[in-house]
């Protein structure tokens, strides 16, 4: 039989077998997320109103409103938002552990079969990839089910209930506006920081330090708001679209891009001069 | 089919993993490597898969520079250390996982490989709930299920009841004599010298010794 000249995509089945769909726990834990936030949504929208309907839109500018910009006073404490945060913790941590944690253990079995070093790098970023779609798919799906439960037209906004319950104007928004700030933008902004967590690690052969750094981050990011903190494009609050000195969408997904891009190149790099050693206790 | 390892050093966070191996294999051969834990048998096994890259020094590989012309051996197959599969899935689907990267052996090659090791390839066990001696037997087909011309296996017969021992050691020799080259290294200097033609004494880092196993 001759060589598979298909390789690179027999890894990136194998990154999809193993990464994601022996996973799927932790995207079991993703769906759930997102149902607690809907409930708590809806629980905080039945204090204010009585049978109201609210839309898809009205969930995703929930779950990232994410808080206002923190101005330090004496009588206003720094807070970090509830559910924000759960989620991005989650996100980080389902995205941080399974390329370093491969290639310690059965990856080495992968990675002698592949013949080549850049192979199982490419593999792994298109796998953060899909797995961070594929996250964001249950999460919304999840959401629409809400969004039919409660009968209202998908992607109508209800600027009463985010008034009143958000507490965001959302009534100069409109719906393509919501979809680049609250569905695009997350996405390539927390790919970026997913990205730049799996580079950390990867330098430092260390989970932690790329958890902890990523800690770092949104935390820094809900006490400033500044556009190279990544973690405020994650939160509407801190928009543009909203507050006259927020962060700027094309801004965010700009540097995103140059993050991931970046990431990529020093990954492939690093990966040529990598030591394979044994499994991480 | 021959390795070449010429001044290899190797060093990691400033501690000498290996020191100025140097070393030549040819195929039609087992070498065994002896040496206490910790005294660099493994990393220089890993160092031949390519797996770790040389501080100075190189591998050369049938002409190929390892590193710099060649990630990895064109055609090796290892285990090294506790072997590592997918928990979830059997014996035969792990293997064939594997083997669909390279794609040069059938499903019936990978059956007949776990046959060979008295491994049923049928048994729908799942990985997580085999015992040591068929996850060590597993971890050997991995090795050699792809016919490779390079074998490497660092203790192989590690949690291996008696009869396994027997058919590992078979299967080892009837290897050599289709031409492979094959390096293990073992605990049990009786085995590994049963085994080999040569034997290379490793300490910190370094080769000892070496002796040709008939000379003794």
């Amino acid at each position: 039989m001759k060589r598979n000249k298909y390789s690179f995509f027999y890894l990136l089945k194998y990154d999809f077998l193993v990464g994601v769909m022996l996973s799927w726990k932790k995207y079991f834990v993703t769906a759930c997320i997102f149902i607690i936030s809907a409930l708590f949504f809806n629980q905080a929208i039945s204090v204010h109103f009585l049978n109201i309907k609210v839309g898809f839109l009205d969930y995703i500018i929930e779950i990232f409103k994410g808080v206002p910009i923190y101005i330090p006073s004496s009588y206003k404490t720094f807070s970090i938002p509830g559910i924000w945060i759960l989620l991005f913790l989650y996100f980080f941590y389902m995205f941080n552990c399974y390329p370093l944690s491969d290639i310690h253990s059965y990856g080495q079995q992968v990675l002698l079969r592949s013949q080549k070093r850049i192979y199982w790098w490419l593999s792994k970023c298109l796998w953060l990839a899909i797995g961070i779609f594929i996250f964001y798919v249950i999460g919304y799906f999840i959401l629409l089910l809400f969004t039919l439960g409660t009968g209202h037209t998908f992607f109508e906004m209800n600027h009463e209930v985010n008034a009143a319950v958000t507490k965001i104007n959302t009534s100069n928004a409109r719906t393509q506006d919501i979809f680049y700030v609250g569905i695009l933008l997350p996405f390539i902004v927390s790919m970026a920081i997913a990205f730049i967590q799996l580079i950390i690690s990867f330098i430092t052969d260390s989970l932690i330090f790329g958890y902890i750094a990523i800690i770092i981050l949104l935390v820094a990011s809900a006490y400033k708001c500044h556009p190279l903190l990544l973690g405020n494009y994650l939160m509407l609050n801190r928009n543009n679209l909203f507050i006259s000195d927020g962060v700027s969408a094309n801004t965010g997904i700009i540097i995103s891009i140059i993050c991931i891009a970046l990431s990529i190149a020093i990954g492939a790099k690093k990966i040529q001069h990598y030591d394979v050693m044994a499994s991480k206790k | 089919m021959y390795i070449k390892i010429k001044n290899y050093t190797k060093l990691i966070e400033h501690k000498q993993i290996l020191h100025d191996i140097n070393l030549s294999l040819e195929s039609g051969h087992i070498y065994g490597l002896k040496g206490k834990n910790g005294s660099g048998k493994t990393m220089l096994m890993r160092a031949i898969c390519g797996l770790i890259l040389p501080t100075s020094g190189e591998i050369n590989i049938n002409g190929d520079i390892l590193g710099t012309q060649i990630s990895f051996p064109k055609s090796i197959g290892a285990l090294i250390e506790s072997p590592g599969f997918i928990d979830a899935y059997s014996g035969f689907k792990n293997l064939k996982l594997l083997a669909e990267i390279k794609n040069i052996i059938s499903a019936q090659d990978i059956a007949d490989t776990m046959l060979s090791l008295r491994l049923d390839p049928y048994d729908k066990k799942k990985f997580k709930k085999y015992s040591l001696g068929m996850k060590q037997k597993l971890g050997i087909a991995a090795a050699i299920m792809e016919k490779p011309d390079i074998i490497i296996l660092d203790e192989p017969i590690n949690a291996l009841d008696e009869e396994s021992v027997q058919i590992v050691k078979e299967l080892l020799i009837s290897l050599k004599n289709d031409g492979k080259l094959i390096l293990i290294s073992c605990h049990d200097k009786d085995e590994l010298e049963f085994l080999s033609d040569q034997i290379y004494e490793i300490e910190s880092g370094e080769i000892k010794n070496f002796y040709k196993v008939d000379a003794i």
